[in-house]
């Protein structure tokens, strides 16, 4: 029986792999400049932003060309000062009938462009006419010009929403490729700097840009990241977040194996200690890989300020971490289990406010949970008007009216506004601890600490099992990599940095130190052993 | 009595079931199933016998005769 | 499956929380009444020894697990036989522990839930552990063992106040013989069941680091059992030591002002999870070392189904269990723990074999320095 099954679903996934829109069938350009045009009318008809501009030429206006862009995505001015213009001026003082020549010339000397290709498909002709490029046609000739013409409007460059900080840069990524890259040129002026561009998606054929530091960042890794993308075989590519559910090592855990971010300099730090980034044309939202848990606990901020205060802040954050996943489930089974636990005074307030409702702690604890995340997630969909009323009709609400109505506890509503509030300090994992919370909560019902003590070892487990791009998701603690623990929970001063992460197993292993003695004794360190 | 039946009934055909999932999915010799099924089917034997009621003999009870037997112990 | 690898610190970790694993539970050479910590030391010696003897038969055998080696010392029938004789003891080892934890999580934290229930949840999060292979597991040990040390000295300090320091006197009250015989029993249990560790220490990423590990291990865990000791009699006496099911459990009771009992037990599961998961890793190898079969995962969730039913149908109560433990366990263990080793041992002296395919070179300077 299930054989049939397999089958059927095998037959089906071949179907639809061959619905791939096949490029090579649009033929090599036509020699003939009706021909062309006949070809641009199918390819593109009812495309009504297209513009085809016939300019005549030669010896009684015998040698036509076509300057073909689409309205709109192509800078209208760029194109008209730098291609039009040029080529109008030019071109009725040439007399000869030779397309070849012309075709020298207007690549040559005419076109003021610094960005000029040469294409000999049609199919490639199309791919940068859809991408904001002009291209144009020659009569007599086989080949045409590409000119670079695309337009760098988008959005300004700005703070990023999600992502806000205290000290540091306030320069965001936009939704442009090329604005993206230079943003992170200008920030590690190095040739060393690789950006490989590629295309994924069949249909949408995004600009993906791979960016990596050569030297620095794992050959592997970079290798690896290649490989994962050219796999990925699908229609669309919208955002990073398909991609990164594409390459991903483990498609069925709640944590996240690769990390993203909205940040410039975050980015640029990230990619300094050997990192590698993938920037998709269309989101701001830059994806680096390898990804570890202990970078959720880190932020910017850490690195510019003073390293006391940044390792108490990540103490801190563990912290608020561990309480908002735990912090339900251990009330939970103190009240139902483990009375004794409880120191004798509190005792007494828990009895009086546990007076009175009419749910199981653990109903309680739930219906408060899934209340406040119901408001989280109307808060993030609404409209921004209509968004104060909602935080005082959520505060009053949930807060004064249900305890006040007999539904929950003072104290309830308290646990879960501080798991709530816990619950954003670590960004990155707001979405595990979402659900995981209600996995301890479960098991807290169930068997008490017993029960949140195996949820604790299962989900500990599940994270020892998880690899980012081959690196142990737990890493510097297990395995335990003396040298990489200078920048987890404790951070020592950023003078004191002189190794890079080793768990990335970096080819050149040593931080450049600003002209102190270091420098001379850590060259002739092999620190190659990972 | 019944419901503790039922109970290890059902938890024996869960992990049953589950683990088929795997072996059948990575088509695993036979060994793997006797050898699988004969621990299982043991577990699921004694602990139905616990639940009604009856105790076999339990091996500790086995070890320690032979070891009364040979002596060394009292 | 390929060869995963530990490192050392891992497998330290590893064999701390294994024999950590009962004795934080069960107060260990209590036959010996107040002279316990002299049965611990000499029982500690010896069973430093014993661990040295397993950690030399795997010098011996580079990358061969335990059933390998039978098979390949004592031919392929009776190695083979005698590598079953082994799972059957794996398999008992780790229902006895099981056996050992239910009874006390239920006595002492939950009583109203049937043992059966309890058993299973931890074997279910122990399984899982299991599955994840030996890196997982040393992983799981490198992060979660440092808690067990850690929270019996928070206990340990804290009850300084609540201390007698002579209740450990008169020394030798009842003369040397007691003393010995704890010694015995603390060797067998814990140290000789490290010989589960014969089916993991190939999988060790450095062999040279072995002989310290062990060691090192060893030391600790008799030390960490002294202290506990000393902690337990000075605050509970011994009259009272002698008379409590599970020693350690009621002197947390006197923590002073909090009643910390359930958080600190536990923690103790945490020793539990490594004994059984080390002792279900070593048995559904070796069953599928004899069998033959690629993937031991398979085999896992039977394995530990089977023991917790055992761990159940064993004994029927808890004062079954211990007196089984006290009379019969020393001389079944010893059988396993002891003598086959020893000629295995032996048999590794006698005919040095090469190492496996895929193992590295460098095994043979360790050969040469045994």
């Amino acid at each position: 029986m299930f054989g049939r099954i397999r089958e059927r679903y095998r037959e089906a996934k071949h179907k639809f792999a061959n619905v791939r829109v096949d490029a090579s069938s649009y033929g090599p350009i036509p020699g003939k400049i009706k021909a062309v045009q006949a070809r641009l009318d199918e390819i593109f008809s009812q495309c009504n932003d297209l513009v085809i501009k016939e300019i005549s030429c030669g010896k009684d206006g015998r040698i036509k060309i076509l300057v073909v862009h689409i309205e709109g995505i192509v800078d209208r001015r760029l194109l008209n000062q730098d291609v039009i213009h040029p080529i109008l001026d030019y071109l009725p003082s040439v007399q000869s009938e030779d397309s070849s020549s012309i075709y020298q010339q207007l690549s040559k000397c005419i076109v003021i462009s610094s960005d000029i290709k040469e294409v000999h498909e049609m199919w490639q002709a199309v791919n940068f006419i859809v991408s904001g490029d002009a291209v144009i046609f020659i009569d007599g000739e086989d080949r045409a010009l590409v000119v670079g013409v695309k337009s760098p409007e988008g959005r300004q460059v700005e703070e990023p929403d999600t992502e806000t900080s205290i000290r540091g840069s306030r320069e965001g990524f936009v939704e442009n490729l090329p604005t993206n890259m230079v943003l992170i040129r200008k920030r590690i002026k190095n040739p060393d700097l690789k950006m490989e561009i590629m295309q994924l998606g069949e249909r949408t054929k995004t600009d993906i840009c791979i960016c990596y530091i050569k030297g620095l960042a794992n050959e592997e890794i970079v290798r690896e990241v290649k490989e994962r993308l050219g796999k990925i075989n699908t229609d669309a590519i919208l955002d990073t977040g398909i991609i990164e559910q594409y390459i991903a090592d483990n498609r069925l855990t709640l944590f996240p194996l690769v990390g993203n971010s909205e940040k410039c300099d975050k980015l640029a730090g990230k990619l300094l200690e050997g990192r590698v980034a993938i920037i998709c044309d269309g989101t701001p939202y830059v994806l680096t890989v390898p990804y570890l848990f202990i970078e959720s606990i880190q932020a910017t901020d850490d690195y510019f300020d003073h390293a006391f205060f940044a390792s108490f802040m990540r103490l801190l954050r563990l912290l608020a971490l561990l309480t908002s996943n735990l912090l339900p489930a251990l009330y939970v089974a103190l009240v139902v289990f483990h009375h004794t636990v409880i120191p004798f005074k509190l005792m007494i307030t828990l009895a009086a406010s546990q007076q009175g409702i009419p749910f199981p702690p653990f109903i309680e604890a739930l219906l408060m949970i899934i209340a406040f995340e119901l408001l989280r997630e109307a808060g993030v969909r609404m409209p921004r008007p209509i968004g104060q009323a909602l935080s005082i009709v959520g505060a009053i609400v949930l807060g004064e009216a249900s305890v006040a109505a007999g539904i929950a506890s003072n104290l309830m509503v308290i646990i879960v506004a501080i798991t709530a509030v816990c619950s954003f300090v670590v960004p990155p994992l707001i979405r595990a601890t979402m659900l995981i919370r209600f996995v301890f909560l479960a098991a807290a019902n169930f068997l008490g600490f017993l029960g949140i003590m195996v949820a604790v070892v299962a989900v500990f487990t599940h994270l020892c099992t998880l690899r980012s791009f081959g690196i142990p998701y737990l890493a510097p603690f297990s395995p335990l990599t003396a040298h990489d623990l200078k920048d987890s929970l404790i951070m020592v001063p950023i003078w004191a940095m002189i190794t890079r992460p080793k768990i990335l197993r970096q080819q050149e292993n040593v931080r450049g130190v600003k002209g102190s003695k270091r420098q001379e004794v850590d060259k002739g360190r092999d620190s190659q052993k990972g | 009595m019944n419901s503790i039946l039922l109970a290890i009934i059902a938890v024996f055909i869960i992990l049953i079931l589950y683990d088929m999932r795997i072996f059948i999915r990575n088509k695993e010799p036979a060994k793997v199933y006797v050898l699988y099924f004969f621990l299982m089917g043991a577990g699921l034997i004694v602990s139905l016998l616990l639940a009604a009621g009856i105790r076999p003999v339990a091996p500790s009870r086995l070890i320690e005769a032979v070891f009364k037997m040979i002596g060394i112990a009292k | 499956m390929g060869k995963t690898r530990i490192s050392g610190l891992q497998l330290f970790m590893l064999l701390s929380g294994f024999l950590f694993g009962s004795t934080v539970i069960l107060a260990p050479a209590l036959g010996a009444k107040n002279d316990a910590w002299l049965a611990i030391i000499i029982g500690g010696t010896g069973g430093a020894l014993l661990m040295l003897i397993y950690a030399a038969i795997s010098l011996l055998n580079p990358s061969k697990t335990l059933v390998e080696i039978l098979k390949e010392k004592m031919g392929k029938v009776l190695g083979s036989i005698i590598a079953v004789l082994y799972i059957w003891y794996f398999i008992h080892l780790a229902s006895l522990v099981f056996r050992d934890f239910g009874e006390f999580i239920c006595t002492v934290t939950f009583p109203e839930t049937p043992m059966t229930v309890l058993i299973s949840i931890f074997a279910l999060g122990v399984v899982y552990g299991v599955n994840g292979g030996v890196e997982v597991m040393g992983r799981m040990g490198e992060l979660l063992v440092p808690i067990i040390p850690t929270f019996i000295l928070i206990v340990s300090v804290s009850l300084i106040t609540v201390n007698d320091f002579t209740a450990f006197l008169p020394v030798l009250e009842n003369g040397m013989g007691p003393v010995l015989k704890a010694a015995l029993s603390y060797i067998t249990f814990p140290f000789g069941e490290t010989v589960a560790f014969l089916m993991l220490f190939p999988n060790l990423n450095r062999k040279e680091k072995l002989k310290k590990i062990v060691f090192v291990s060893a030391a600790l865990s008799a030390l960490i059992s002294i202290v506990i000791f000393f902690r337990d009699i000075s605050v509970l006496g011994s009259d009272l030591m002698s008379r409590v099911t599970f020693v350690p459990h009621s002197t947390t009771l006197l923590f002073p002002e909090a009643n910390v009992d359930p958080l600190v037990d536990i923690n103790l599961m945490i020793g539990g999870e490594a004994k059984i998961g080390v002792c279900i890793y070593a048995a559904t190898k070796a069953i599928s070392q004899v069998a033959g079969i690629e993937n031991y995962t398979n085999l896992t969730r039977a394995v530990g189904a089977f023991c917790v039913v055992l761990s159940v149908w064993d004994f029927e109560n808890v004062l079954d269990l211990f007196s089984w433990t006290e009379r019969i366990y020393s001389y079944y263990a010893i059988t396993f723990q002891v003598i086959i080793p020893l000629i295995l041992l032996v048999l590794s002296l006698i005919k040095r074999s090469k190492p496996a395919e895929g193992s590295d070179a460098d095994n043979e300077g360790v050969i040469a320095s045994k």
